[in-house]
Parts: C-alpha cells; structure tokens; sequence
C-alpha cells in the first residue's frame, strides 16, 4: 500500500520534469476554427428560437414536471432480459478487466502514448466518448463501475466503519472533479501510459478506502466525483430507472428526496426495492431534467465546474487568452502551471457569479419573495445541456478522429507489434470534411441552448406561482443562456495554433 | 390549436434557413492555386504572428523555410519533412490535400522545438 503512494507521488514528480508541448490531455487535436458566419448564424437562431418558444409555447399545464413513461420491465422479453443475473453482471466484469488492462499496459507497455491502449481508452473512450452514452442512453457507470462490484465479490456483506458526514455534502466530489480536470487541462503530461495507470491506480485506492470507511452507495453518491458527474449526464438520457413506493425514498440511507410518489434514478432505492416496485424505463430525451433532485450549494458549484471546465479547455486554446495572459501561444503546459491553474480557478469563480447574478436578477424580475437559495437550486440543472453540447461539440474530431485509434491498440495493446484480431494496422481516417463537423457543432450547441431554455422555463413555471412571475424570471436566464451559448460559439470560432 | 403552433414554427424554420444561406453567402471562398510562403526559423520561433501557416485545402504549397539551426523540418499529419541547414533556404512541397490543423515542429539534435501549426481550410 505504501509502495503503490510512494509508486504514484514518485511518478507524478517525474512526469512534471519531462517536457510537454501538448495543449490538452491527449496532444494536440484535429480542429478548425468554424467560420465567422457560422458563428453568426448559430447565436442568431438561438436567439431565434428562444423568443417563438417563450412567446407561444409556454403554458400554465406546463408547470407540471411529469412525463409519460414506458416501464420495459412490463415487456414480457424485454423485461426477462433486463432482469437476468447475467446482464448485470456482464459489464462489470468486462469493465473491470478493461481496468486491469488499463494498469497493464500502462506500466508494462511502450510508453509512447499513440501505442499504447491506456491513454486512448482512458481519455477519449472513457471520458469523453461514455459522455455520449450517458446523455444519448443512460447511466451506463450505475451499470459496469467495476470498483463496487469487485468490492463486493470480495468481501460480501461488510459494515461501513464510519457515518458519513452529511454536512460535506457532494464537497468531496467537487473537490476530486476539479483535481480531474486540473489533470486533464493543466497537468503537464496527463497521457503518458505510466501516469494514466497510475492515476487508475491512486483513484480505485481512494474508491475502495473511501467505500470501506463509509459504505460503497454513500461513498459514490458523495465523493466520487465520477458517479455525480455521469448521475448530471444521464439526466437528460431517454431512460431511467425508478421505485415506484414512496416510503422506500423516505427511508433512503442517502435521503435521496426525490419527489412525493417514486423516486427516480436512487440507484440505493432501486436495489432495496421489491421485484414489482421497480420500473426501468423509457421517457422523453431530457424529461429528466424536470424532475426534483436534491441540490445544495455544493452541487450547483460542481454543475457550475462542469461548465467551467469545459470552457476553460477551449479558452485556453485561443490566441485571445495568449495574448491576455501574455504567454506564448507555444508555451509547453509545464511553463504554464501556474498561470492555467488560475485561469481554470478563475473560469470557475466568474461563471459561478454570473448564475448568482442572474439568478437575483431573476428574483428581482419576478418580484418574488422565493430565498435566492430555492431558486438557485432549482434552475442549476437547466445549465447542464449547455455545459453538455459543449462538450460534445468541442471534443468531438477528438472522438471521432483520435477515438478510431483504439481499433488499432485493441490489436495491439501493449505497443508490442502484436496483431490479435487484425487491426492493427487499421487506417485512421484523418481526412475530415470539416463543413460536416462545423455544422455539426453549431447544430449540437443550438439544441442544447434550446433544451436549456425550454428547460428553465418549465422549471420556473414549477416554482413561481403565476405564469407571468415564472416568464418574467426568465428573461435574465434567457440573457444568461444566449451569452453561454454566443461564448460556446466563440470559443469554437476562435481556436488558436491548436 | 395546432395550426397555432403550427405557423410559428414554419416561419422560424424559414426565417433559420434563410438566414443559413444568407449568411453562408458572405463567406469568402478562396480558390485553391499554387501557394509560395516564405518562412524564417529564427532562435526556434517562426516569423509568424500568430505562428499559423495559413493554406486553402487543395493548394500547391511550397514552403521555402530559412534557418539558423540545422534539424527536421516535420508537419504532422502529414508526416512530410524537409532537412534544414543552419544560415541556408531549404524548400518544401507539398499538395494540402487534408483540412485541419497540423502541428508543425523542428527536431534537431537537442530535441523538439513546436514551431506552430499549418492550418489548411476547406476551399
């Protein structure tokens, strides 16, 4: 145990000595600028649209926050498949080996990034390509975490040692996700295979110690970061799962407060409930972000990270910012610790204030007499589609482009030369057409501008008590949404030297 | 009540798709040609401001590079390199035949310098 720290610290420290000239975790990208009347055009038709959804499709029936459901565990088949052993256990046990291979090659293999099966995975399969799956199908992580099923294989029934003290709320979470971007923007060298094992390593340590102190649902609903950053994902995804008996939430260990009848997505409820009390099912893409969930001060800021991340990774590659901070745009990321630590501290604090800001316009609007805490709390969610289409849109030649490497790796993983199912010799396709990638881009951030508004309208409808304070609330958000999405729009028209 | 919401809804689409096309109008479209680019390696920078190599997808380019330091003259992606002597002109051509952003580096005997990027745009 103290050798795998001692393992950890030791390459941490080496791997900040070697020189990096990368501009992001993976080196650089494929990318281009969109075009100026691209730009133009996907801030006007956001704008657009905000104003014909709020003039004519705002009605009082839509204060309600529920939505039509299909439970697939009513198919006879379909709820057979669902409810088999083997399902359950089929993706924890391949994550769990890809997890293991991930340390492997990652310390045994050729430590040149490109050939070897670590990074691509961690960072472009992982990270930024299971975002995908998290908004486009579910909460795919509830699914295969392989570190609470592991635990669970070995040591079947344990006590957790400690109570969790609530009062942290999701801090440690928010703490551990800005320590993950602060690896994946700032760090110098985040995709050396031996750092990206390492980093595998140092994380399932903390998990297991942390599920064993306080007991694995607590440990991953308050402090790992990951299972709260794919739980705000999967929010908009077309499926949920959902307990449809009451009492069970009010009895929730980890007072999950979801909502009078059922509650939805409390993967600890899910797991006590009867057979007949669940539901898996199918609902309108981004419905779920009507529905009440706990907030706190804690997680509007990690909702906020999200968002700032993000923006910061895109900020920090326009020239704009080189020459605001006056660097060189060349600059290796080892010169530039200091100065983008700040930066992405600084994209944080701005972004958190300016929702403050307009949440108390907001307030002010609707001449409500609602604590500046409901609201802040209740509309927090509707920034998540911004900060999810912008993700999407900034990374994706990233995933497209870099993401068909691991084709290759899967053939070879270690960078041996070996050829198990053969690919390796898989031709990336690096000749994009960059008039699709563009507008698909501009096309992502304008839906996710329009979900984000419908969104906050709906909530607010929820919240105030008439429909002319819920509508007058929302044109500070409107304000905030358009200036988002114009940033989101500008950052991709303005990339630098890559 | 669905013709109601049905005329809005037609007109912002038209409204959008005009707007699409006009403003796609007011692109400039550059023709690919033959592009000639003087370029200088001075101290392991470039004599760009920003360090940009800007090209048309299509064009035929040739760099004559100058430098004051011997070493590879390399641009990734399109794994294309020229040898550079100190205090001579050496060229390279190339036909920029993929769009995208390539980092563009100069590999001498002391290591890697990143000497900027060569951006070719779609036409």
């Amino acid at each position: 145990m103290k050798f795998l720290y001692l393992a950890a610290i030791l390459t941490l420290v080496l791997s900040c000595l070697l020189p990096s000239v990368s501009a992001h975790a993976f080196g650089s990208f494929n990318q281009l600028p969109i075009p100026v009347y691209l730009y133009y055009f996907g801030a006007a038709t956001a704008v657009a649209i905000s104003f014909i959804l709020v003039s004519f499709f705002i009605k009082r029936s839509h204060s309600q926050t529920e939505y039509r459901t299909y439970n697939l565990l009513s198919h006879s088949y379909v709820g057979k498949i669902l409810q088999s052993g083997y399902l359950a256990a089929a993706p924890k046990l391949v994550s769990a080996i890809l997890v293991l291979l991930v340390v492997l090659t990652g310390i045994l293999g050729n430590q040149i990034t490109v050939f070897n099966f670590a990074p691509t995975f961690v960072w472009i399969i992982w990270w930024v390509g299971s975002a995908f799956g998290h908004v486009l199908i579910g909460n795919l992580w509830q699914l295969a975490n392989p570190w609470k099923a592991i635990l669970k294989w070995l040591t079947a029934d344990f006590k957790p040692i400690f109570t969790y003290p609530r009062k942290l709320g999701v801090f440690p979470a928010f703490l551990g996700f800005f320590g993950f971007m602060w690896i994946e923007l700032i760090f110098p060298n985040p995709s050396l295979p031996r750092v990206v094992a390492t980093l595998t390593v140092a994380y399932s340590m903390v998990t297991w110690v942390g599920m064993g102190l306080f007991g694995s649902n607590v440990w991953l609903r308050y402090c790992d970061p990951f299972s709260l950053f794919f739980h705000y994902l999967s929010k908009l995804a077309p499926t949920e799962v959902r307990v449809t008996n009451a009492s069970m939430c009010k009895s929730c260990p980890l007072d999950c407060q979801n909502s009078e009848n059922d509650c939805v997505n409390c993967y600890e409820c899910f797991e006590r409930a009867d057979k007949h009390e669940r539901q898996v099912n199918l609902r309108p893409f981004g419905a779920g972000l009507l529905r009440p969930d706990s907030m706190s001060i804690d997680r509007v800021c990690f909702i906020v990270l999200m968002l700032a991340g993000v923006s910061f990774d895109g900020l920090s590659q326009t020239l704009a910012w080189h020459s605001l901070v006056g660097v060189d745009p060349l600059a290796t990321r080892t010169s530039l610790l200091g100065i983008n630590t700040i930066g992405l501290v600084g994209v944080f604090a701005v972004f958190l204030a300016v929702y403050l800001t307009i949440i108390w316009l907001a307030r002010i609007a609707a001449g409500s007499d609602l604590s500046m805490r409901s609201v802040a709390f209740r509309l927090a969610v509707s920034l998540l589609p911004i900060a999810m289409v912008y993700q999407l849109a900034h990374y994706s030649t990233y995933l497209f482009v870099n993401g068909q490497q691991i084709i290759r790796l899967a053939s070879d993983p270690f960078g041996y030369g070996w050829n198990l199912f053969g690919t390796a010799n898989f031709p990336v396709s690096t000749n994009l057409n960059f008039l699709v990638i563009w507008n698909y881009q501009v096309s992502l951030i304008v839906v996710g501008h329009v979900i984000a508004v419908y969104v906050a309208h709906r909530l607010a409808l929820n919240l105030f008590p008439s429909i002319r304070t819920a509508v007058r609330s929302q044109y500070p958000m409107i304000m905030l949404m358009i200036a988002y999405t114009s940033a989101g729009l500008w950052l991709l028209s303005a990339r630098g030297v890559g | 009540m669905q013709s109601k919401r049905l005329i809005p809804i037609l007109a912002a689409a038209v409204l959008i798709a005009l707007l699409y096309l006009g403003l796609s109008f007011t692109q400039q479209h550059q023709a690919p040609g033959v592009r000639i680019i003087d370029l200088k390696v001075e101290k392991g920078k470039l004599n760009l401001n920003p360090p940009i190599i800007k090209v048309v997808q299509g064009d035929n380019v040739t760099l004559q590079i100058w430098s004051d330091e011997s070493g590879e003259f390399h641009i990734h992606g399109y794994d294309i390199m020229v040898q550079l002597q100190s205090g001579k002109t050496s060229t390279l051509t190339f036909r920029a035949d993929k769009a995208g952003t390539f980092d563009v580096e100069l590999h001498t005997s002391e290591g890697e310098i990143a000497l900027g990027s060569l951006q070719v745009t779609p036409p």
